[in-house]
């Protein structure tokens, strides 16, 4: 070690790019300090929170991870201006039938006429249904129960996301009475249950678009 | 059979023109390959207007399969019997004589905007 | 961002649901959201923003197909950028197939003059100049460690190295990026 006490690193830079090698970790090495950060320190290690050489390094390397973060964020936001045509392209290589789900059958007098709505045209319908009941959103539509036999008892099991303010008990309960009214007028499954699980509460109104 | 094919566009064209229907998909492997919505599926040529799936068993019966998105203005039960039935009169005015089809009607997508829900 | 999406401003567990269950709408916000992280991890990667494209786009087409087995949809995002380190790394492992594996130690060439380097530094920002400037193998190993979060395990698995030489690359670059920036400042 050098007799000298430590400066700032900016007037000692020769001073920091010794401090990289295992004489000055107290014989760690730079690959090491690396790993017990990634370790988020744990266990402690006293060898290595008690060296002053190690200190100064893991001190760089947190500094640098933190940098390496807001660089990449600082650069994701110059990539927006950049041509964003490629989510359109996206958007028309995915199929919008894909997971239709289970066949749910519509009556009508004729045996050799087949009439079903899919199970993927349901959940959209419940979405709707729920969406926007005082700013709510629908997250996961579930139908348990076997939808392919009519008359069969079918549960349905939502989450929503709800704004801040609202009675959760009655915002739910509103939720729960939009989504058993669009079953009813647009399906003829028997559903003798809705469950609304409400997982999030967001900022009511931050909505720039005006919902 | 150019015949079915020619059945598939009109029955096709009769479908997409029944109040409530807002479009037919192809079926099958078409499928993957237009999800944008019918006015672009109309700029692929071949695919574009022959849309419900006809074919025919060993003993000439006829199997019909249309896959439609409907508006929910109406009741989708009753657009969907509606679709049923054009189909079976489309069928009927063309092959009187014929065994009477077996129709398959599946509404995959229901739109909710114009209904206001 | 396309304006009127009502679901720009949802959580991504709720957009992750949404899209599982086949909400195209919510599967276009969420890439609205993560899109462009995921394109500059995959150029600094892949040191190329054509093939970073490339990357994202299909990485969505497989989430998308894949989004009704994610276990917990609020980890979506982590989930998005661990398939676009995996997707780079079977590129750059394919590439090598075809290319000099000497390259990937190489330094990169430099034919700016001093006063054009300062002008980089600036407008890209001396962290981002700097990893632009390693040789390909330890920009790649840096990258996938330190933003990706891959273990070094996998990186050695997917570019089909000794573990060593991972953790060789990554030390290495982890001095010269100290070292460089220290240096600048």
């Amino acid at each position: 070690m050098t007799p000298e006490p430590p400066g700032p690193l900016e007037s000692e830079p020769e001073r920091l790019l010794d401090g990289l090698d295992p004489e000055d970790l107290d014989g760690h090495t730079i690959e090491e300090l690396g790993d017990y950060l990634d370790d988020g320190r744990e266990p402690r290690d006293p060898g290595i929170e008690d060296s002053p050489g190690c200190q100064i390094a893991l001190d760089a390397l947190v500094r640098l991870r933190a940098e390496s973060w807001a660089m990449l964020e600082v650069e994701a936001l110059a990539d927006r201006d950049r041509d964003q045509s490629w989510i359109q392209n996206v958007i028309a290589n995915i199929s919008r039938e894909s997971r239709p789900g289970r066949d749910i059958p519509v009556r009508h007098p004729d045996p050799a006429t087949r009439l079903h709505i899919t199970e993927g045209a349901v959940r959209g319908l419940v979405r709707a249904a729920g969406d926007g009941t005082q700013g709510s959103l629908v997250g996961r539509v579930e139908l348990a129960g076997d939808v392919t036999v009519p008359a069969q008892p079918i549960t349905v099991t939502v989450t929503a996301s709800v704004p801040f303010g609202p009675n959760l008990v009655v915002l739910a309960q509103l939720v729960r009475e939009r989504i058993v009214e669009a079953l009813r007028t647009h399906t003829e499954l028997n559903v003798i249950a809705v469950n609304v699980a409400i997982e999030n509460v967001h900022a009511p109104g931050t909505a720039k678009d005006g919902r | 059979m150019t015949d079915d094919v020619e059945l598939s566009r009109r029955l096709t064209g009769v479908v997409s023109d029944l109040p409530g229907v807002t479009g037919v998909y192809p079926v099958g492997t078409l499928v993957r390959s237009i999800a944008r919505g019918l006015v672009d599926a109309a700029l692929d040529e071949g695919a574009a207007d022959a849309r419900v799936a006809v074919t025919r068993d060993p003993g000439g019966v006829l199997s019909l399969a249309a896959t439609i998105g409907v508006e929910a203005g109406r009741p989708v039960p009753e657009v969907l019997r509606t679709v049923g039935d054009a189909m079976r009169d489309a069928v009927a005015s063309t092959e009187p004589a014929a065994p009477p089809p077996v129709i398959d009607v599946r509404a995959s997508h229901i739109d909710t905007r114009s209904a206001g829900a | 961002m396309r304006a009127g999406n009502p679901l720009n401003d949802a959580p991504d567990g709720i957009l992750a649901a949404r899209a599982a269950d086949g909400d195209t709408r919510a599967f276009e916000a969420l890439m609205n959201r993560h899109g462009s992280l995921m394109r500059v991890y995959a150029a600094k990667i892949l040191g190329s923003t054509a093939e970073a494209d490339d990357v994202v786009q299909d990485v969505f087409i497989q989430a998308w197909r894949q989004l009704d087995r994610l276990a917990d949809p609020t980890a979506v995002r982590s989930w998005l950028m661990r398939m676009v380190g995996n997707r780079s790394i079977e590129r750059i492992r394919r590439r090598k197939d075809l290319v000099n594996i000497d390259d990937w130690d190489a330094p990169v060439a430099s034919h700016e003059t001093p006063e054009r380097i300062v002008e980089i530094r600036l407008q890209m920002g001396e962290l981002a100049a700097v990893v632009a400037g390693l040789p390909a193998g330890q920009r790649q190993c840096w990258v996938l460690r330190e933003l990706g979060g891959i273990s070094y395990a996998d990186i050695a698995e997917e570019l089909d190295v000794p573990i060593s030489t991972v953790r060789g690359q990554l030390a290495r670059a982890r001095r010269r990026i100290i070292q460089e920036m220290e240096a600048w400042r």
